[in-house]
């Protein structure tokens, strides 16, 4: 029912201005605005301070514009932002499709679903590849910004032992200075892993109660290895990773929630997170968002407890055998895998009751 | 007589005991510890209250000293060491071979003695910078460092980082004109002018500097590219460990020929995937192996370098000390945090789980027939008294009947080879690229601990750094794993051949034999070692990989392959997804008695280890070993002992029901069996013993 109450939001305070004769598609909500582009795979994200009449963009003047993308072992990136996309709408409230062809060579694409909630934007990012495409090292599930921080001032995140990590970027040190977690290098404020209830990054402006937050649901599934951290780099650049991947795949799904409820603190983005990560998945889970792999993955999660029972049901009545042992090893590997890549795990239990009857 | 740890605290200081040799307190050792600084007599007393027999790492006069320094350092703790004496503690002082300042060296010498990158530059680290063991005026200074700390009364010497030469960083050291000219006359030696001409390009070997020749090569800045740097390696292997050696029997001749005792010796060997050969090479050297370490290991996957924490439940030390045990069978191992300051993940533990994770570094070493250096102190990391002291008394009091006379009850080897380790710098350190065995090994060993299939570590020497000649006990096992062995002498072709024509079961991953100990193309293998051959198998994974992604596809590959395809027959197992548990068979070496290792590894970052509650472990014993008259118990150094009660029940295959139930106490059936033992609740370690 929450999932219902969530897209049927109405458009006076989520909305929407999609007419295809204009240069972006606008997603908008209380006190903020994204401008989905329509000439560049990106966007801007502006938000109304507290108390004052005019919206303002969280990105750098003249800096990097945000993209998706991946870069390849040999160095060469692949960037949305430089590539004229197709944009779909989906009715007055339905999703907003950006995809991007990136590679024609080896039929690489990017596509970003965005769905409006109160609280932000959903955004499945999800990438496809022939089968001969290049290796990437890093792939660019959720967006690269490169963001204002005389506007956004503070961060915060809480890693993984659920310590807040929080302060004014100031405080940061000399660029290369860095906030979140998985950086390139030491120095800063630093963490190896987000929450996995409240895997959340957060800048933000105390004085203007202004915020710009990202969460990363299905966090030891989906985001297990992201990256997460907010760069102050030499040159003046502010280079926010909100969420990449090593990886050696040009292909897969990810799902992101962009929190965009305005704020001056972390609290909000704090309460929100735990509640944004249990809906997300039942909007996948229900068909509301269309996220074809996150959905798989999903069902595999809620079919595999049902599953890895039965089966170790089955091995507990068999004697000591081979085949025995061998299929507990899978289930055991199963119950191992279960966070990070329930698909898996739920296939290497079906092989193991394989295993049995086989045996 | 009485271990002294059982002495009332009270009488150590008023019942001096007859000092003991030094080598004979290692020799007896039970219980290690790093202590640094070490100060006061009180730490003496706690160190020998807590059962420590050897402190690998301790007093220091001599860490960022000169000579004359040092010795009134040292001198300053000569109540200290009398103490040591007296209480039968062997405290090793450190020294460093690496580390010169120049403040304390003679004037005019520093930059003389300092080692150079391949353009001639002073490599600095930090605020210091690292002699080189090439040349002989720095050996002496090193020398005259280690006589003024045994005249200052030291016992022992710790040689921090002896090799001196950080071969892993960039720039790479070791082109000083020392270096330099010694090279020269190792290709001398070695080469004909001929063959040096055609082979390296090098037109007059006497005028020959190897700096010039990287320099008109555009190496410069690249060694490892040059047609001479594998030569340049082994040369530096070769006269790093022989001046090492040099230095120690200077240092055991003085302390014997002036002051009329002996020195235990060791090293800051560093772990197997850091500084590749060395640790090796070194253990050859010392009086025991101590490996100084972190708690990282890293590993190539998917396209970059990837960082793995050194903890349950996903890592292990135990293939780090099965390796040095198979090189070293003959001394003692041992492991010691060389970290300063408490990490991140450990500071973040409750102080009960802090304890019982230095509880955890115990249980994987002493039951890998090694011992983990109790971290009484490292200058900004202190461990909390009363878990050292449990850990201290519990392996101390257990060590002679459990520990010192045991080995792994295993039928699969892995093989561990020294002529592939030697080029393991390339793949790790210098270019990334080829493969690396240390880490295929380490992944591969983790691989077979994460399915709780029993394996033992099998040595193949190169001839050069550590002997070649068959492995003890080889035949002993029905499959050996060759985890990238890519490069692999004739001597180790012929032992393995010879294996498999007696019907032993070769599985190869990776690349295997590709390449001499020379790191040269090899033509063909001999006959029976080729994948097709009736008795070798191809395991298709990344071993390295698994260290950083624990892919589980890898992980079951090699299950279903030695149990599922060659028919293995797994020894212990467990079917409680409750827990997961680290099980390891090990066996007394007279044979009469069985010992399984239970170390829990449920641990979560930030809460530690979850106890297990009572759980079943099922135990096939080894064909030879019969139950008649054995009993069977449980021990743990947890806090509060095993708890619970442990019972056993025979199982029968073939009935497929269990035969009757049995409690603890005297076993009456023989043959081979399964039995399943219900264990007592773990907080981390229990050891199951059937004698």
């Amino acid at each position: 029912m929450k999932a219902l109450f969530l897209i049927a939001i109405p458009l006076a305070v989520v909305g929407r201005s999609a007419s295809s004769d204009t240069p972006s598609v606008k997603l908008t909500g209380e006190r903020w605005r994204v401008e989905l582009r329509r000439d560049a795979g990106t966007f801007d994200v502006l938000a109304q301070p507290a108390g004052e009449a005019a919206f303002v963009s969280f990105l750098r003047p003249d800096g990097e514009k945000p993209w998706f993308g991946y870069n390849l072992a040999d160095g060469k990136e692949a960037r949305t932002c430089e590539v004229k996309p197709t944009v779909k709408t989906g009715g007055a409230s339905g999703p907003v499709s950006v995809r991007c062809d990136l590679d024609r060579e080896h039929a690489v694409t990017h596509e970003a679903l965005y769905t409006t909630i109160p609280e932000g934007l959903v955004v499945v990012s999800r990438f496809t590849a022939g089968a001969l495409a290049p290796e990437a090292s890093i792939v660019r599930f959720a967006p690269k910004l490169d963001v204002n921080i005389d506007l956004l001032t503070h961060y915060a995140y809480m890693d993984g032992h659920g310590r807040r990590h929080q302060g004014a970027l100031a405080d940061l040190g000399e660029r290369n200075t860095y906030a979140g977690v998985g950086a390139w290098e030491p120095g800063g404020d630093v963490a190896a892993r987000l929450n996995a209830e409240r895997p959340y990054m957060l800048l933000h402006n105390p004085q203007r109660a202004i915020s710009l937050g990202v969460i990363l649901p299905c966090y030891d599934s989906l985001w297990r290895d992201a990256n997460t951290f907010l760069q102050l780099y030499k040159g003046g650049y502010n280079f926010w990773y909100t969420g990449f991947l090593p990886s050696t795949r040009l292909r897969g799904e990810r799902v992101l929630v962009v929190y965009l409820k305005q704020s001056g603190s972390p609290d909000a983005i704090e309460e929100d997170a735990p509640r944004l990560c249990r809906e997300v998945p039942r909007l996948i889970s229900s068909g509301k968002i269309d996220a074809p792999s996150v959905k798989a993955m999903l069902a595999a999660q809620e079919a595999f407890e049902g599953e890895a029972q039965a089966l170790h049901e089955l091995i507990l009545q068999q004697p000591p055998t081979r085949a025995a042992w061998v299929a507990m090893e899978m289930l055991r590997t199963a119950h191992e895998c279960r966070e990070r890549d329930p698909v898996k795990a739920l296939d290497l239990v079906q092989r193991g009751k394989a295993e049995l009857e086989g045996g | 007589m009485l271990p002294a740890v059982l002495l009332p605290f009270a009488t150590l200081g008023a019942q001096p005991a007859e000092a003991k040799p030094n080598l004979d307190i290692l020799r007896d050792a039970r219980v290690f510890a790093i202590c640094q600084p070490g100060n006061t007599p009180d730490d003496v007393r706690a160190l020998r209250e807590i059962g420590v027999d050897v402190v690998v790492r301790g007093v220091h006069g001599a860490w960022h000293q000169s000579p004359d320094g040092a010795r009134a350092g040292q001198q300053s703790k000569l109540p200290l060491m009398d103490l040591s004496h007296e209480l039968g503690l062997c405290f090793a002082t450190m020294v460093t071979s690496a580390a010169i300042y120049p403040e304390d060296v003679p004037p005019g010498k520093y930059e003389a003695w300092v080692t150079r990158d391949s353009q001639n530059r002073m490599l600095p680290v930090g605020n210091w910078h690292q002699g080189c063991l090439n040349n002989p005026e720095y050996r002496g200074y090193v020398k005259t460092m280690a006589r003024a700390v045994i005249d200052g009364g030291a016992d022992g010497i710790h040689y921090d980082e002896s090799y001196a030469k950080y071969y892993w960083m960039a720039p790479l050291p070791g082109f000083c004109d020392h270096c330099c000219a010694q090279f020269r006359d190792y290709l001398r030696g070695k080469y004909d002018a001929q063959t040096v001409r055609v082979r390296f390009g090098i037109e007059d070997l006497e005028g020959f500097r190897y700096r010039d020749y990287l320099a008109a090569k555009g190496l410069a800045d690249k060694p490892w590219e040059s047609p001479l740097h594998d030569e340049w390696w082994l040369f530096q292997l070769e006269a790093t460990l022989r001046y090492e050696r040099e230095i120690v029997e200077d240092s055991k001749a003085y302390a014997r020929d002036k002051h009329g005792r002996d020195l235990v010796t060791n090293a800051n060997q560093y772990d197997i995937t850091t500084l590749c050969a060395v640790l090796a090479g070194e253990s050859a050297v010392y009086d025991h192996v101590n490996v100084g370490t972190g708690f990282g290991i890293e590993a190539r996957a998917d396209g970059a370098l990837r960082h793995r924490t050194l903890l349950p439940p996903d890592a292990s030390f135990v293939p780090m000390y099965r390796m040095a045990r198979a090189a070293t069978p003959d001394k003692k191992i041992c492991m010691f945090l060389d970290i300063q300051q408490a990490p991140d993940f450990f500071a973040a533990l409750p102080a009960e789980q802090q304890d019982r994770l230095m509880e955890w570094l115990c249980a994987e070493a002493y039951t890998s027939g090694c011992y983990h250096a109790l971290h009484y102190r490292f200058s900004q990391w202190e461990g909390a008294r009363e878990a050292l002291k449990r850990c201290g008394q519990f392996f101390g009091d257990t060590h002679d009947r459990y520990f010192a006379k045991a080995r792994v009850e295993a039928r699969i080897g892995v093989l561990f080879a020294n002529a592939s380790y030697v080029w393991d710098m390339y793949p790790t350190r210098w270019t990334l690229q080829g493969p690396a065995h240390c880490r295929e090994y380490y992944g591969l060993c983790q691989a077979l601990l994460d399915s709780n299939l029993q394996f033992g570590t099998v040595l193949l020497g190169d001839g050069r750094f550590l002997p070649e000649e068959k492995p003890a006990g080889l035949n002993n096992f029905d499959i050996l794993i060759a985890p990238s062995t890519y490069a692999l002498t004739d001597a180790n072709l012929s032992v393995l051949a010879g294996y498999a024509m007696a019907g032993g079961v070769l599985v190869r991953s990776g690349p295997f034999g590709t390449l001499d100990e020379a790191r040269q193309p090899r033509g063909t293998l001999p006959m029976g070692l080729a994948v097709g051959d009736p008795r070798v198998y191809a395991l298709r994974a990344d071993y390295e990989a698994y260290i950083a992604t624990k892919d589980p596809e890898t992980r079951i590959a090699l299950a279903q392959l030695l149990v599922g395809q060659l028919g293995h027959e797994p020894t212990t197992a467990s079917r409680d997804l409750a827990v997961n548990l680290q099980l390891h068979l090990r066996r007394a070496t007279d044979r009469s008695a069985l010992f399984l290792d239970i170390i829990n590894r449920d641990y979560q970052p930030g809460r530690g280890f979850r106890a297990t509650g009572q759980t079943a472990v099922d135990l096939t014993l080894p064909s030879d070993f019969g139950l008649r008259g054995k009993t069977v118990r449980a021990l743990s150094p947890d806090p509060d002992g095993p708890q619970g009660e442990l019972t056993w029940t025979p199982l029968s295959i073939a009935r497929r029901t269990p035969l009757r139930e049995g409690m603890a106490g005297p076993m009456s059936i023989g043959g081979r069996h399964t039995i399943r033992i219900i264990l007592p609740k773990t907080d981390v370690y229990t050891l199951v013993v059937i004698e």
